[in-house]
């Protein structure tokens, strides 16, 4: 604790501090249970209110899928998959960063993560749950998806351990369900926190369910502590291994362009990436509508614009990386793959690709545009389309033209493949949107045990917070 | 009394596998004593288009439970013809085991013997009949489409008269009444009767017809036939003098040129001179492959047999004949001038000559009958003096009775209903309304002010209601060849008693009755009407036994006995030379020509959605019809080919459209780009754009028929071709030509040891034969694999040794000539459903057999490579690593399963599957709903729903059936008695199918020859699939002395 309250007021190394201005521990819970409290500002209506129809287009979108079948989006033979894993690759990676920030870097005592981890971790949930989603829709016959579950039944068939996509359903299922208690465990002193003060009957009895009849006793604390120690100690490799899992996908495939160890991770880099793309994407806009500027402060920007930029230069890396080791391998097939990345049909994707995963964050090499919200902002965003096009490069690009070129085609998705991807991202925002009307959006507790003066012991947490 | 069970089991050859075959009637006399109630579908069946109201079905069961007391009555007046009753079990009759029955598939006017399967009376599936001398077991793509037509929803079902349902009473009357009118002139019978048929190719029908002249001598009887073949009859009179029959013999040809004649692929008497051809070039190559046969083909459009030929000139048909002159002249016999002058060829047409004359006795020169008359009476002539009479050529008289004129000028019967000189006119099986060329205006002739004359009582019989039936009075349904009693001839006079599998499904008639009612007012079945005639002629040749046996023997093998035609001799005619059309006077512009379209004819097929669906030869252009031409010719006109972004080269080119201004009339048709197609001429196929086709056939393609005139019905000059602003899409299933990295395809030429040197070769020849291959083809070719995959692995092998079985599959690149038979086979046989234009553009065609075709070497003369690529059940199967729920696994004979009940759809083997031949069912593609398409279901095979993956399974349902028989036998599995469905199909024997634990197997052989590669050998995924290399023979004298073993 001590240190960290030394961090809290040194402004040394050009490091701004994690929190400014004076902040007591009742401005905190003022500050960030007014938000639950308080009516919805109209903003906040004109935001839930678009995404809530992209929702509805999602579900219309997915109606209609079931109804007529997968043939309505535009995969084909070859190119059998197409939006449906691009977006699935996509979400589970912006997912990513949610648990690396509660666990790696509390893990690694990184006490400024404690301003964005709360909603780093719903977005986690909401991304993995979008992810979620697209492996199920995608199937040929998604109401039979439970036969990739090894459950005991009756024809007397397991599911094919050997296969890519059965992994795929164990490290997306642990990671969802991870994510979810360790997101739900960290909020439980603050679902007190609102229950105590709940104004109304009603959310008094649904925040004390929630709050699982926490009274802030030493003793709760103590097993919070802990509790919250172990699951990040659980959900740290669950961080590697998702997307390495995902990786195996293609890497275990015998496609040209798939085929490679360099996936893993190459996949874990871009998943970091474009989670912290997401991050920003979120926190930026949020601490301007709600007046957040003093928790969430540029030191949370420019920590996360530069693991931006450590991570999308490994990134660049394993682009280079894979072209490279088409040449090396001299694998005629491997190299046809690569420079029909460059200079096949699809070519412009690729290179817009690279323009928004490696030139674009180029830019935070500049410490002023660290620190500058706006093109942080336009940087993630770039990031988040480059990283979904990197996945749909990778997926289109090896199908379409593999081995035999009489099978040779190519890959447009239609109208439901976009709606669906764009009613996906509607789902996730929707969900954030009440996300941050019903929870705490910042973890209060967090914040308090980093304020100076604790005045009260209460929340303090010294034993376990190093 | 011999139970006739009895006398027939014996006549059967034991059985062996389930080739025997049977005339239904036979069992039923003796079993079936009950007469009436016996049809299985009786033609009072109907089928329900859309489900049924709770109040229907209410009203349907009272109404059924009312009825059920009546069901000994039959719709149609008893006796109906006898087939099988299910209600007492016939003893030879194993529910679930199919019956074989023989009969004959008509095309282009001659018969191809055929096996139909039976299951439970539901005909499912065509094969060949291997001892009709047209078949040899072989089938083509329109005798395996056959069957979906049968169980066409869209076939007409009822009487129609002014639209309205009507019965056949009300035809008779209405009939009997016209005739007897007819008949009451005195001495002019028939003044006012038209007759217009179709393709006659029934004896019987003939000779119908023939009594039905004698009773109205002055009845006039036109025929309308597309694709006839009055060039070549034409050609044999120049050449002869007289009416001719030829039938080419191919077995000892050891060089063959072809005068646009696609004999391989699109010739009536294809299955036999493929396969005769190319077991001559199997049988050659595994000697030593000096008597390897030369193919030259002059043709315009590149063709199977173009595709397949060592040297191919492309020229445009107008200048064929002049080549051919050129040639012959060369050859040194009297020969007319050419009336083109093609200096360019001059050097090709003396090599030709030169080979031919070294061939003397061992060459065919063929001529494709839209040649002009001219080039088929050079043709006959270069025969004769190259002494091939009789030994590869033979002659036969005329099959049909002269005394029946049947008028094939189509204006002529148009001036005379314009003149008001017909009253009735009866339109049997033809389709005038539709394919009447661009001058004769059938349709308006029929019309008055816009609607039917009334002063023309007109009748038309056909299996649709199609263009020329909207134009008639009566619209009479015609029964399906497997729905009714007729016969055919086949090239050299076989005849085949064509027996029906199943009653009509409608209330249908056929030709027959028709005929038989016009004559004598009375209805006969057309059963007796047959075996009248044949009674007739067993008289007339006093054959030993009884008519019954001569009979029962002739329905069950399907040839009749003594009816193949004696050859005879003749010589060509002084001065046949003299009479040959003069010089053409050389127009400016383009040459257009007109070909029947390779999977839909002449329009017949156009709502046969397998036929639409199959991709055409060379092209791979499904559902469509552009305009061919060269791709000089489009760099003139600045046309282009883009892949479109959705299937893209799998499905979707966006072609430039051109227009067609030809004598007057213009047209805009998408134009394709042909690699190989003679420069300056175009080719349209015919029969596209119908309007009355049926719900499959309406509206693909273009109508061709719109540019056509009466005298120039194949080739013309003077079109005038011109780009216009507008595109099109055109689902062609394979844009890429090129073979890029994988060389899919190895090809070699062989060493020309010369077809005269014979030089023995002592050692090895294989390895000499491929000298002429590029190196690094040559190192691919040696790495003699042996058939047990021998790449090291940690991992133990499966054994698949014996008493197991090791199915294995070897596909001969030389024999393929891409004709397209498999992969309709593959559809007839696995219940593999159609998809539509839309969805082949999307790049989701079904087909689990593909015939991949490669471009190589130039655009302007490209070599044609063709590939079928089925399902490799690779024994390292990639496909199966990766399904998470087992839906793919290894059987252990070494099959890779598909197992359809546990398949989620994930969609992931296909992605790792290196040679893309799994398909999807993207969606609800199997017809659940058109009640009689379940009929002609295969019930061995699983219908698949949707978002079910699906693929080639080497025909298990076979594989399981023979290996059963084998066991309740207690005996092995013989070689050749499990056949796959795209095997049995293949008319050039290309596909071997068999047990690699067999070692006598013709698989193994295959595969043990220096031929054998697999598909993508370095990924190790071990294909049971594998080909033998594509050789060909070219002349070294033309290949620019790339090798000089011919001295």
């Amino acid at each position: 604790m001590a240190t960290v309250r030394r961090e809290l007021g040194s402004n040394s190394l050009d490091q701004p501090p994690v929190i400014i201005g004076e902040m007591t521990y009742d401005s905190v819970t003022g500050k960030i249970s007014s938000i639950v409290e308080r009516r919805s500002p109209p903003s906040w209506w004109i935001g839930f209110v678009l995404t809530f129809v992209m929702v509805m287009v999602l579900l219309y979108s997915i109606t209609y899928l079931l109804v007529r079948g997968i043939g309505i989006w535009g995969v084909d033979i070859p190119v059998a998959w197409g939006f449906a894993i691009t977006n699935f690759v996509w979400w589970i990676g912006i997912g990513h960063a949610g648990t690396f920030i509660s666990a790696i870097l509390l893990l690694l005592h990184q006490s400024w993560r404690t301003s964005i981890n709360r909603f780093a971790e719903a977005m986690t949930i909401f991304a993995v749950a979008c992810a979620g989603l697209f492996p199920l829709l995608h199937l040929g016959r998604p109401w039979f998806f439970y036969w990739l579950l090894p459950y005991p039944n009756t024809m007397g068939i397991w599911p094919n351990f050997r296969s890519p996509l059965v992994w795929d359903v164990f490290a997306v299922s642990t990671y969802l369900m991870v994510s979810l208690i360790f997101w739900y465990l960290g909020m439980v002193p603050d679902l007190a926190t609102l229950r105590d003060r709940a104004k109304s009957r009603f959310s008094a009895i649904v925040y004390g369910t929630l709050a699982l009849g926490w009274r802030g006793s030493m003793k709760h604390w103590h097993h919070y502590e802990t509790a919250y120690l172990i699951m990040a100690g659980l959900a740290t490799p669950l961080v590697v291994s998702v997307h390495t899992v995902v990786s195996f996908d293609f890497a275990v495939a015998l496609l040209p362009g798939w085929h490679s160890t360099v996936f893993p991770p190459y996949f874990v880099a871009g998943a970091i990436y474009s989670g912290f793309a997401m991050v920003l994407v979120l926190a930026i806009p949020i601490r301007v509508f709600y007046g957040l500027k003093d928790l969430v402060t540029e030191r949370h920007l420019q920590n996360s614009a530069k693991l931006l930029l450590v991570t999308g230069l490994m990134v660049s890396y394993t682009y280079g990386l894979e072209l490279f080791m088409a040449w090396y391998s001299d694998n005629s097939f491997d190299m046809y793959a690569q420079l029909n990345r460059l200079m096949g049909p699809y070519a412009w994707l690729y290179w817009t690709t690279l323009f928004c995963n490696i030139a674009c964050v180029q830019v935070l090499w500049i410490p002023a545009a660290r620190r500058h919200p706006l093109t942080l902002f336009l940087v993630s965003l770039a990031i988040l389309v480059g990283m979904w096009l990197e996945r749909y490069v990778i997926i289109v690009t090896s199908l379409h033209r593999d081995f035999l070129p009489s099978s040779w085609g190519m890959y447009a998705g239609t109208a439901f493949d976009w709606s669906t991807l764009i009613g996906s991202i509607g789902m996730f925002f929707c969900m954030m949107f009440l996300f941050v009307r019903v929870f705490p959006m910042i973890s209060m507790s967090e914040v308090k045990a980093m304020l100076p003066e604790p005045t009260s012991t209460e929340g303090a947490g010294e034993e376990t917070l190093p | 009394m011999r139970s006739p069970i009895r006398s027939l089991r014996e006549r059967l050859p034991s059985s062996a596998g389930n080739m025997f075959w049977r005339a239904p009637e036979d069992i039923g006399k003796s079993i079936n004593s009950t007469q009436g109630n016996d049809a299985e579908f009786t033609s009072g069946i109907e089928t329900w288009e859309e489900g049924i109201s709770r109040r229907r079905f209410l009203e349907l069961a009272g109404a059924g439970l009312a009825l059920s007391g009546a069901s000994g009555c039959s719709p149609r007046p008893a006796p109906s013809e006898e087939i099988i009753p299910y209600v007492k079990m016939p003893e030879e009759i194993i529910p679930g085991r199919p019956q074989f029955y023989a009969t004959a598939h008509v095309h282009q006017e001659m018969a191809l013997g055929i096996l139909v399967e039976s299951h439970e009376g539901r005909p499912t599936k065509i094969e060949g009949n291997p001892d009709h001398p047209a078949s040899l077991g072989g089938t083509d793509i329109f005798a395996q489409a056959a069957i979906l037509d049968l169980y066409d929803p869209d076939r007409s079902k009822t009487v129609l008269h002014h639209g309205q349902i009507s019965t056949w009473g009300a035809v008779h009357s209405s009939l009997r009444s016209a005739l007897q009118a007819e008949l009451e002139l005195e001495g002019a019978a028939g003044k006012g009767l038209c007759l217009l048929v179709g393709e006659i190719r029934s004896p019987t029908l003939h000779a119908q017809l023939r009594k039905l002249k004698q009773r109205f001598p002055m009845m006039r009887i036109y025929q309308h036939v597309v694709g006839n073949r009055e060039n070549v009859k034409r050609g044999a009179e120049l050449a002869f003098g007289k009416m001719l029959e030829t039938y080419h013999d191919l077995t000892e040809a050891t060089l063959v040129v072809s005068f646009g004649d696609d004999f391989l692929c699109e010739s009536p008497t294809r299955c036999r001179e493929s396969q005769t051809f190319m077991a001559a070039r199997r049988d050659a190559i595994d000697q030593d492959g000096s008597s390897m046969s030369r193919l030259y083909v002059i043709e315009q459009m590149l063709s199977c047999t173009g595709a397949k030929a060592d040297h191919r000139i492309a020229l445009p048909n107008t200048q064929i004949d002049s080549f051919a002159r050129m040639v012959a002249k060369e050859l040194g016999m009297p020969a007319p001038d050419a009336t083109v002058s093609l200096p360019a060829l001059s050097r090709t047409a003396k090599v030709i000559a030169k080979d031919l004359l070294r061939c003397r006795g061992r060459s065919v020169v063929k001529a494709g009958p839209d040649q002009s008359a001219s080039v088929h009476a050079l043709t006959q002539a270069m025969n004769a003096y190259l002494e091939n009479t009789n030994r590869t050529v033979f002659h036969m008289s005329p099959f049909w009775d002269g005394r029946l004129k049947l008028d094939s000028n189509l204006g002529s019967l148009v001036n005379e209903i314009r003149n008001g000189s017909v009253e009735t006119m009866i339109i049997i099986g033809t389709n005038p309304g539709y394919s009447a060329p661009a001058d004769i205006d059938f349709i308006a002739a029929l019309k008055s002010q816009g609607t039917r004359r009334s002063d023309l009582l007109c009748f038309h019989m056909g299996a649709y209601f199609d263009e020329t039936a909207e134009l008639c009075d009566w619209h009479l349904p015609q029964s399906h060849f497997l729905e009714s009693w007729s016969d055919a001839i086949a090239f050299d006079g076989t005849a085949t008693i064509t027996q029906p599998l199943i009653e009509p499904l409608y209330d249908s008639r056929s030709d027959h009755e028709l005929i038989t009612f016009l004559t004598g007012f009375q209805e006969e079945m057309s059963r007796e009407t047959v075996r009248h005639h044949w009674r007739e002629w067993w008289e007339s040749h006093e054959l030993s036994g009884t008519f019954d046996e001569f009979w029962d023997r002739s329905v069950q093998t399907g040839t009749v006995d003594g009816t193949r035609r004696t050859t005879v001799n003749v010589e060509v005619i002084a001065d046949w030379w003299r009479s040959l059309d003069g010089a053409r006077p050389s127009e400016e512009g383009v040459v257009i020509s007109f070909a029947l379209d390779p999977t839909i004819g002449d329009g017949a097929f156009a709502n046969n959605a397998w036929l639409q669906e199959l991709p055409k030869p060379v092209t791979r252009i499904t559902w469509d019809a552009p305009a061919l031409l060269s791709p000089r010719l489009a760099e003139r006109l600045g046309l282009t080919v883009e892949v479109g972004s959705k299937g893209g080269d799998h499905g979707e080119a966006v072609v430039d459209c051109v227009e067609l201004s030809y004598r007057g009339r213009a047209m805009v048709v998408p134009a394709w780009i042909a690699p190989g197609h003679a420069d300056n001429s175009v080719t349209l196929w015919l029969g596209h754009g119908r309007t009355s086709a049926g719900r499959v056939g309406n509206g693909s393609g273009f109508n061709a028929y719109q540019l056509r005139r009466s005298e120039a019905p194949w080739t013309d000059q003077g079109l005038i071709v011109r780009k216009v602003d507008r595109q099109h899409i055109v689902a062609s299933v394979q844009m890429q030509n090129r073979m890029n990295e994988s060389r899919p395809i190895r090809t070699a030429a062989i060493n020309s040891f010369g077809l005269d040197s014979g030089v023995a070769k002592t050692q090895s020849q294989n390895s000499e034969l491929l000298t002429v291959l590029q190196p690094e083809e040559l190192l691919s070719l040696k790495s003699d694999r042996p058939l047990e995959g021998s790449s090291p692995t940690l991992y133990p092998e499966y054994d698949y040794g014996p008493p197991n079985h090791r199915w294995g599959m070897a596909i001969d690149l030389t024999s393929c000539i891409g004709c397209q038979a498999c992969v309709i086979a593959c559809q007839a046989e696995n219940n593999i459903p159609v998809v539509g234009k839309s969805e082949v553009i999307r790049g989701r065609e079904m087909h689990w057999i593909r015939v991949d075709r490669y471009f190589s070497s130039s655009l302007d003369d490209p070599q044609t490579h063709f590939q079928p690529v089925p399902c490799m059940q690779c024994e390292n199967a990639p496909c199966e690593l990766v399904c998470p729920v087992h839906a793919t696994v290894h059987s252990s004979d070494g099959l890779n399963d598909m197992v359809y009940n546990r398949c989620v759809g994930t969609r992931y083997c296909s992605n790792n599957c290196p040679f893309k031949v799994r398909r999807f069912n993207f969606f609800e593609y199997s017809d659940y709903k058109t009640e009689s398409r379940r009929l002609g279901r295969n019930p061995d095979v699983t219908v698949r729903t949707r978002g079910v993956m699906e693929k080639c399974t080497y025909c298990v349902q076979r594989i399981r059936e023979g290996v059963i028989n084998a066991k309740v036998g207690h005996r092995d599995i013989k070689d050749g008695e499990i056949l796959t469905a795209c095997q049995q199909a293949c008319p050039t024997r290309a596909i071997q199918f068999g047990d690699l634990n067999n070692h006598e197997s013709v698989v193994v052989r295959w595969k043990n020859s220096s031929r054998n590669y697999s598909l993508l050998e370095e990924l190790d995924v071990r294909p049971r699939t594998t080909y033998l290399a594509e050789l060909r023979n070219p002349n070294p004298e033309l290949t620019g002395g790339r090798d000089d073993g011919h001295r």
